[in-house]
């Protein structure tokens, strides 16, 4: 009862960066070739020099994480922080709604590819109402403009504004690493359901880069 | 009885076919890529008589080859003394599954004899937030435990087989020793596990030798969605406008208020979890 009434707010604090790894013991399997009979055997082209490389772990590239976002059309001008998941595999999201989180595992802005994710709190018991309440009010066409850490504007157009219920939010797709590179904002919309302390469906923008 | 299952595949089956992108990878070949980890000598690798990586050098890995599936001879000659030469690793019969993402490692058997083996790569979707950690023993070396950040993780690892975990994805601090001692054998080495990543390490070369190493292989992609993002808590700016704020709704936050007087007012600590 005391974790429904914390809600996410108040909740544990953002996932450490560092891994934990509990200790498991793990059943080893043989992998060795198994024998069969050469029949059949498929032929190889041999046309082309195979690429290799030396076989070393190269360090993770980390984007310049952006820091702020504009939606000058609805009055939306918020901080971003890195985010990642929580336990419960949730998005893990700022506690208070002024502050936005970006989807640090995704791509950052400017994407090559894929989905930039940036997503905060509607409203807050401690905090009250944030400005994504505004995302729900934006129009097809509006400008996007994100800040990166190094000061880098990068601009967008909206393409795309949803109100969908959660259970049929195809996070898949807002979350993908592949495709078109694109902004999506997400919120929270719709009714409000007191037991579960959550709102029926997530407000989405989507963006593209213009 | 039979008769309708008959009809019903012969229905499914063009249905299937149809459904299949045209510029999909056939579904009968195979990823495969290779690891060279025997220390000392520079190869030519041949598959059913093709030579397919010419001048290979220990401690490298191809990028991923797609082949046909099927059943493959692989010979392994030093370089340039192929393909009537005698072969310094010969694997019949390599069977590489359809649709299978698999790394073909030419290394030294526990006993220091050159061999290859065929590790199926796990490529199934992670959590998101998660990366994948696997460890394989393809070194002239006993039985060993793999610690990560000090903790034995993988224990009683032998040549030529792996053991796997998922985890948060972050940097974790590995090393190798003798299984069941603190004799360290490798690392420690920092290994930063991209989220959505397999980082598949493996220790190769010869204890007896005293050229023991870590290579490294990742496979991206592997990345999942988070199961939901929860924007919002306090109802203020409900669509249904009957609803009850929060503060009158919470006939719980009420009866919790109670609770906690009459707890504080019995002497206990008041150090409450609130």
């Amino acid at each position: 009862m005391l974790v429904a009434l914390s809600g996410c707010a108040d909740g544990p604090p953002a996932a450490a960066d560092r891994a934990v790894v509990q200790p498991v013991r793990v059943d080893v399997t043989a992998s060795e070739p198994s024998p069969a009979a050469g029949i059949d055997l498929p032929s190889v082209s041999s046309d082309v020099e195979v690429p290799r490389s030396a076989a070393t772990l190269e360090p993770v590239e980390r984007a310049e994480p952006p820091v702020r976002v504009v939606v000058e059309s609805v009055d939306i001008d918020a901080e971003i922080i890195p985010v990642g998941v929580e336990d419960d595999g949730q998005m893990e999201l700022p506690a208070n709604p002024d502050t936005l989180g970006w989807y640090r595992y995704g791509p950052s802005v400017p994407a090559e590819a894929g989905s930039t994710v940036i997503a905060g709190h509607v409203d807050s018991r401690r905090f009250g109402v944030g400005p994504l309440a505004a995302l729900q009010r934006v129009e097809t066409g509006a400008s996007v403009v994100v800040t990166t850490s190094t000061g880098e504007e990068v601009f967008y157009r909206v393409v795309d504004v949803q109100s969908i219920a959660k259970r049929n939010v195809p996070l898949d797709e807002y979350f993908a690493r592949e495709g078109e590179p694109r902004l999506v904002m997400i919120t929270c919309g719709g009714d409000f359901d007191q037991d579960s302390r959550s709102y029926s469906d997530n407000v989405v923008v989507t963006a593209v880069p213009s | 009885m039979r008769r309708s299952v008959i009809t019903g595949l012969a229905l499914a089956v063009p249905f299937a076919l149809a459904g299949v992108p045209a510029a999909a990878a056939s579904n009968a070949d195979a990823t495969v890529s290779v690891l060279h980890g025997v220390p000392g000598l520079t190869v030519d690798v041949f598959a059913n008589g093709d030579e397919i990586i010419p001048d290979f050098e220990p401690g490298t890995l191809t990028d991923p080859l797609t082949l046909p599936a099927g059943t493959y001879d692989i010979q392994i000659f030093a370089d340039g003394e192929g393909p009537d030469g005698d072969p310094a690793i010969e694997a019949a019969g390599v069977e590489v599954p359809a649709g299978a993402n698999a790394t073909i490692v030419a290394h030294l058997s526990e006993a220091g004899d050159p061999t290859a083996s065929v590790f199926v790569n796990d490529v199934s979707q992670l959590e998101a937030g998660q990366a994948r950690v696997t460890v394989r023993h393809t070194a002239a070396a006993p039985a060993v435990d793999v610690r990560v950040n000090g903790t034995p993780t993988f224990e009683g690892l032998t040549n030529p087989n792996e053991a796997s975990a998922d985890v948060d994805a972050g940097t974790i601090e590995a090393d190798v020793v003798l299984a069941g001692t603190e004799d360290v054998v490798l690392g420690p080495a920092d290994l930063d596990l991209a989220e959505g990543t397999s980082t598949i390490v493996y220790a190769w070369g010869s204890a007896e030798d005293e050229n023991l190493d870590l290579a490294v292989q990742t496979i991206s992609g592997l990345n999942g969605a988070p199961d939901g993002v929860p924007g919002g808590e306090a109802g203020l700016v409900a669509d249904d406008s009957s609803a009850t704020p929060w503060y009158i709704g919470g006939g719980m936050a009420l009866a919790l208020l109670v609770a906690f007087a009459v707890f504080a007012a019995r002497g206990r600590p008041t150090k409450a979890q609130l």
